[in-house]
């Protein structure tokens, strides 16, 4: 479904992907793992096409990715949820969701996308009226994967979803992922609590350096070492 | 002598002798009309640093001329007198303003300054007693070093007192720019909030600038009055605002050269274009328009005449050792941080109700809560950024409710923030530099001497700055722009910058969101060393690992009540707290 084929990226003079590939496959969970700066971050905002890569080619169902701005690769169906919260936080729970949509056009399917998202976060729909600025860092989350679900995206990009939670809301959130993902959306998501991603993804990538260092089976990489060493810390 | 040394030597030199290479008068009065616009120009620069775009400065020109002119003509005093009391009566002018408009941000500050100018305009046109009104005030002495027979006649003369004040400028421009003022107004501009906590005064310091500014300002009208012996009401024009303005954006603002460079290339420009006539102001715009789409940071940056301080090699024991609390008021006993019965209301929603805690010294405290619990308000009313509607915050027994940020900083009180606060557009290293800020121990006048004591404080600052960035193990990064690191490399950044102002209580909202297990166990052993050092931790986490595996106690709120406090074993225990934050045992494995 997605493919990176040799992609390099720099910022200015400095390189900081150095020939990526990686394949995510139709209904997949893959799970993209590193220590900070490894370049998990700059992989998925180039996917998302923030960042244009210098080399190499991103293809997606057949087609090429690489060279569009972000809102044609959110049209050709990819939606990115970004790190760290970003929402509106001057529009209402409501119209953050609305922007979400937006890439459809007028019409759309809105209302039953509405439904939907509720139905995952019935926390949002309490708050539907209230500014975005004013949730918790935990709604404010929520919202922000709510509203990349808007989009009805084929393929969802997450980049660590349960970045400030709260334990209980961590649970929540990754159940409404494997609810996602069981409804056939196609998810590929950086996450620092490995242990909790690799139970739950198909298959992952271990990235070093702005290279891909290891790739497998989430299970296999549960048992290995190195990975335990590296990355579960035990 | 460096090579920028060199080029700057021969670029004065060239400026010192042009007269004397047959330079006719018209160009001289372009070098001086440039040179006056440059004393204006800086100082709206300095005002830029701050992030404060003053578009009535050009009133502050205006006050100086005419209170040198007025003070002149009607007085018989030198010229040599009416200079600095027109810049001393402009400075204070400057002072009136600036306490009415510096609260102000943005597009409120530009439009009230605008409307200043205009009303001063007003009222040099209407107060004909005193200003002659539209007919201007003529007759204004020209300049004289004391007694009429050392009056200033030639273009020449002029042009060497131009070329002595503007010299002048850039000295006091560049002291302050590349000192810590310069950084503490570019951290102003850059993320006011995060300022305030490392004990930087945003108002203090955008009122320096501004005194400093309109000093300038006053300077440069009072030259003009005795250099074109004329005045009128048109000095308040906008037009000349708009020409500040330019030169400093064009030219590069923040930047010590920008507005000398923008100033001399403003001023010749619109007159070489003199030869195309009729199409001038529309080549002049054209031209403008391409330097501000090409070069958006102005033509400065452009040529790349700036470089960031060097940043020294390898951390000083000394200024590592400096990282401890040496004087915690132990002395005093008591509790090091404590908060009493505080409250906070949202409307009718109360975000806090009736919070109490101690912090030990020493201890390590954390408080979690589900997100909305109202740990985030805690934090803002402990450092100062959210008035409690009741209760109180002491630090070492002293209150502390209802200082402002950079008063509780001062008092060794730091936070890290929660969502990732850094200054995003300056390296690693000048992040944590700017935040050293309060523990320079030289004056003003020491920064702008240069004085030994100034620069072996910068050292030091410097050295410590490095220290903390390699104790948070940055050290490799420190000449890489914050913005380009990454998200977990920016909380560590965050935490550098906390330390920067020696905290005695160290306050981290959500320290390891963003680290993966390995490097939250590093994050672990730093703030471990920090308590060993003496530094006590007030922190709020959602990482259960972290919390249960380093905190003395913890306090644990929900719905902005404190529903639990205890030992990490009695917490994990509290049915209410499994309920309404941990989740089920497996839910706490997982996380």
């Amino acid at each position: 479904m997605l493919t990176l084929d040799e992609v390099t990226v720099a910022y200015g003079a400095v390189e900081v992907l150095h020939g990526v590939s990686l394949t995510v496959a139709s209904g997949e969970l893959v799970c993209l793992l590193g220590a900070n700066g490894a370049g998990k971050s700059t992989t998925v905002r180039t996917i998302s096409g923030l960042l244009q890569p210098r080399a190499g080619r991103i293809s997606f169902l057949g087609e090429r990715l690489d060279g569009r701005p972000a809102h044609a690769v959110l049209a050709s169906g990819i939606a990115q949820c970004p790190e760290g919260r970003r929402i509106f936080p001057e529009m209402t729970v409501r119209e953050n969701l609305e922007m979400g949509a937006y890439v459809r056009g007028r019409g759309g399917a809105r209302a039953e996308d509405l439904d939907r998202v509720f139905h995952h976060f019935p926390r949002l729909a309490e708050r539907a009226q209230q500014l975005g600025g004013t949730l918790s860092g935990g709604e404010q989350q929520m919202l922000a994967i709510a509203r990349a679900l808007m989009s009805s995206p084929k393929l969802l990009l997450l980049d660590e979803p349960s970045l400030g939670l709260a334990p209980t809301m961590v649970a929540t959130v990754f159940r409404v992922i494997e609810e996602i993902r069981r409804q056939g959306v196609t998810v590929l998501m950086v996450e620092q609590n490995a242990a909790l991603a690799l139970r739950m993804a198909d298959r992952a990538y271990v990235m070093e350096s702005g290279r891909i260092a290891l790739s497998g089976r989430a299970a296999d990489l549960l048992d290995n070492a190195e990975v335990k060493r590296a990355y579960l810390g035990g | 002598m460096s090579r920028r040394g060199w080029a700057g030597a021969g670029i004065g030199g060239l400026f010192l002798f042009l007269p004397l290479l047959g330079v006719d008068d018209y160009y001289l009065h372009l070098l001086i009309m440039a040179g006056l616009f440059f004393l204006l120009a800086a100082g709206m620069n300095l005002l830029l640093a701050a992030g404060q775009l003053n578009l009535g400065h050009t009133a502050f020109f205006g006050i100086g001329a005419y209170a040198s002119g007025l003070l002149a003509l009607h007085f018989g005093l030198t010229p040599l007198l009416t200079m600095p009391l027109a810049a001393a009566f402009t400075a204070l002018v400057g002072v009136a303003v600036g306490r009415l408009t510096l609260k102000l941000r943005g597009a409120y500050f530009v439009l009230v300054t605008t409307g200043f100018a205009e009303v001063i305009r007003l009222v040099a046109t209407n107060w004909m007693d005193l200003t002659q009104g539209p007919m201007g005030l003529a007759g204004v002495p020209p300049f004289d070093l004391g007694t009429a027979r050392w009056t200033l006649q030639s273009k020449r003369d002029y042009y060497y007192f131009m070329a002595l004040l503007a010299a002048g400028t850039l000295y006091l421009t560049a002291r302050l720019l590349g000192s810590r003022v310069g950084r503490a107004l570019a951290a102003i501009r850059s993320n006011e909030g995060l300022a305030e906590s490392s004990g930087i005064s945003a108002y203090r310091h955008t009122m320096l600038a501004m005194v400093v500014a309109c000093g300038l300002a006053g300077v440069a009208g009072a030259f003009y009055a005795h250099y074109i012996t004329f005045l009128s009401p048109e000095l308040f024009g906008f037009h000349n605002t708009v020409t500040m303005a330019v030169m400093v954006v064009a030219g590069g603002q923040g930047v010590v050269l920008g507005p000398a460079v923008g100033a001399l290339v403003f001023t010749f420009v619109p007159e070489l274009l003199r030869m195309a006539a009729f199409y001038r102001m529309l080549l002049y715009g054209v031209i403008l328009l391409l330097v501000v789409m090409f070069m958006p940071k102005g033509l400065v940056h452009y040529f790349r005449l700036r470089a960031g301080a060097p940043i020294p090699d390898a951390a000083h024991d000394e200024a590592m050792a400096a990282l401890g609390v040496d004087d915690a008021g132990g002395a005093r006993g008591g509790p090091a941080l404590a908060v009493r019965d505080v409250t906070v209301r949202f409307g009718g929603l109360a975000a806090v109700e009736g919070l109490s805690l101690e912090l030990g010294r020493g201890e390590i405290l954390a408080l979690i809560g589900p997100n909305g619990a109202g740990k985030s308000t805690a934090f803002n009313v402990i450092t100062g950024f959210q008035p409690p509607d009741r209760g109180r915050v002491e630090l070492d027994g002293a209150p502390i409710t209802g200082l402002p940020p950079y008063r509780i900083a001062e008092r060794r009180l730091v936070r890290m923030f929660q969502r990732t606060s850094v200054f995003a557009e300056a390296r690693a290293f000048d992040n944590v530099l700017t935040a050293c800020h309060r523990l320079s121990r030289t004056s003003l006048g020491q920064v702008i001497a240069a004085t030994a004591a100034a620069r072996r404080d910068e050292r030091d600052l410097a050295a410590r700055a490095r220290a903390i960035l390699d104790f948070v193990g940055l050290g490799a990064k420190a000449d890489v722009l914050a913005r380009n690191l990454s998200c977990g490399e920016q909380r560590l950044l965050g935490l550098a910058i906390a330390l920067g102002p020696a905290p005695s209580v160290l306050l981290l909202d959500e320290p390891a969101a963003g680290l993966n297990a390995v490097e939250t166990v590093g994050l672990m052993r730093l703030i471990a060393d920090l308590r060993a050092r003496g530094v006590s931790v007030l922190l709020v986490e959602h990482d259960m690992k972290l919390v249960m595996g380093l905190c003395d106690r913890i306090v644990v709120l929900n719905y902005g009540q404190k529903i639990a406090e205890g030992t990490p074993a009695e917490i994990q225990r509290h049915p209410e707290v499994i309920r309404a934050y941990l989740g089920s045992d497996e839910t706490l494995a997982h996380a």
